[in-house]
């Protein structure tokens, strides 16, 4: 069955958790690296606007 | 497709903006950003007591903090666990019922089984208690802390306590009051629920893979034998899902009579079709249920019902007496079309893919 949620079904994933241990087991996989980018960037910026501890 | 265009950008730039300026077009991506920022210091401790939630919730606050026209839901797996968070709109145009039905979708394809919801305190009481309730028919785990002002304090309505948030403490604030409501049975209760909520209204001949998978959704995991109808009226739709029996890991006893009890007193019932689940796994349907399901449909046909099917539900898959048996033809000719992909069967038809 797959998720309605689109950034799940991306992954092929069930739920936040799934996709935060697919991020650290694969970091190789293309959408990975993708996603890991929008980590970091919006961690910066967020940093920037101290939104994140 | 990247990233990117699966949310409708054309660049990381154009994507990453959109999420700054929190647009519903990439409210799931926001919503994964900040469970993966809020659970980067905590390593997934299990939420069983007021103050672990407390403190989960110190890190959820650090990284998004909820508006006053916002809630948010932390689900938790069944060892509580957070496993995924979802923001509920209240001033949304998409209408609070609308949004509460995708979460109770989404909630059992994210394998959730515990849900805590978090609000300011000045939210409208009866907006709260609508969504409690609604709520709390779909969740093993249902608590609620409200938000002060000034975001340094958080309430649970479970424990009756108050935490002030101060994120230095730690898990030393970390008291013996453990809930008790990870509870597997209560899991099933959901799926249940949720099978009966998605199953009413769907037609038979026309909803035959939504009706079986909800199905699966509800029964596959049961470790005890459930035996369930649902209940059709002229026009093919379900007007009532009931489970009547309750057996053993491998028996269920089924009596005809409350059967047909149920089916007369649902005045509008023309038919019905039978499941029950197998909790082996395996949908083999054993020479027993052949016998139940003759029986039964003899039994509804000599007071004008039909009997359209006879679901065994298993992990592996459903099996249906009316697509699968070939001794079995269902008392609804256009059902009996339709789950054969628009063909009738022949009772005495070789079944070539066995």
């Amino acid at each position: 069955m797959s998720s309605e949620n689109k950034l799940l079904n991306y992954f092929n994933v069930n739920n936040h958790q799934e996709l935060l241990d697919y991020l650290n087991d694969n970091p190789e996989d293309p959408r990975c690296k993708e996603l890991n980018e929008i980590l970091h960037d919006t961690g910066e910026k967020d940093e920037e606007n101290n939104e994140f501890v | 497709m990247n990233l990117y265009e699966k949310f409708n950008c054309s660049s990381k730039e154009e994507l990453l903006e959109k999420l700054k300026n929190e647009e519903p077009s990439v409210k799931e991506l926001n919503e994964f950003i900040y469970f993966a920022k809020s659970n980067k210091e905590m390593d997934s401790i299990p939420l069983n007591s007021p103050d672990a939630f407390a403190l989960y919730y110190q890190q959820y606050e650090g990284v998004k903090k909820i508006t006053d026209d916002q809630m948010s839901l932390v689900f938790t797996n069944i060892k509580g666990r957070p496993i995924h968070h979802n923001i509920l709109e209240l001033d949304s145009e998409i209408e609070l019922s609308k949004q509460l039905r995708t979460v109770m979708k989404s909630a059992f394809q994210e394998r959730a089984a515990g849900l805590f919801i978090v609000c300011h305190e000045d939210i409208d009481k009866d907006n709260l208690q609508n969504i409690q309730f609604k709520l709390e028919n779909l969740t093993t785990l249902d608590d609620i802390f409200y938000l002060n002002e000034d975001h340094t304090k958080i309430r649970s309505n479970r424990a009756d306590m108050s935490f002030n948030i101060d994120i230095d403490d730690g898990l030393n604030t970390l008291s013996n009051n453990e809930y008790e409501m990870y509870q597997f049975p209560k899991y099933k209760e959901f799926t249940d629920f949720y099978s009966k909520e998605n199953n009413i209204g769907l037609n038979i001949i026309e909803d035959i893979e939504s009706i079986q998978e909800n199905l699966k959704i509800g029964y596959q995991h049961e470790n005890q034998e459930v035996g369930g109808f649902l209940f059709y009226d002229d026009t093919h739709n379900i007007t009532n899902h009931e489970i009547l029996f309750r057996g053993g890991i491998n028996s269920t006893v089924i009596d005809l009579k409350v059967v047909l009890d149920h089916a007369i007193e649902n005045e509008d019932t023309k038919g019905v079709i039978m499941f029950h689940n197998h909790p082996s796994g395996i949908n083999t349907p054993s020479s027993e249920d052949c016998a139940l399901t003759d029986k039964l449909q003899e039994t509804l046909q000599a007071f004008d019902y039909e009997l359209a099917d006879h679901y065994i539900v298993a992990e592996e898959g459903i099996y249906s007496f009316a697509k699968d048996d070939s001794f079995f033809n269902s008392c609804n000719s256009e059902y009996e079309k339709s789950i054969h992909g628009g063909r009738i069967k022949h009772s005495n038809e070789w079944d070539l893919d066995n």
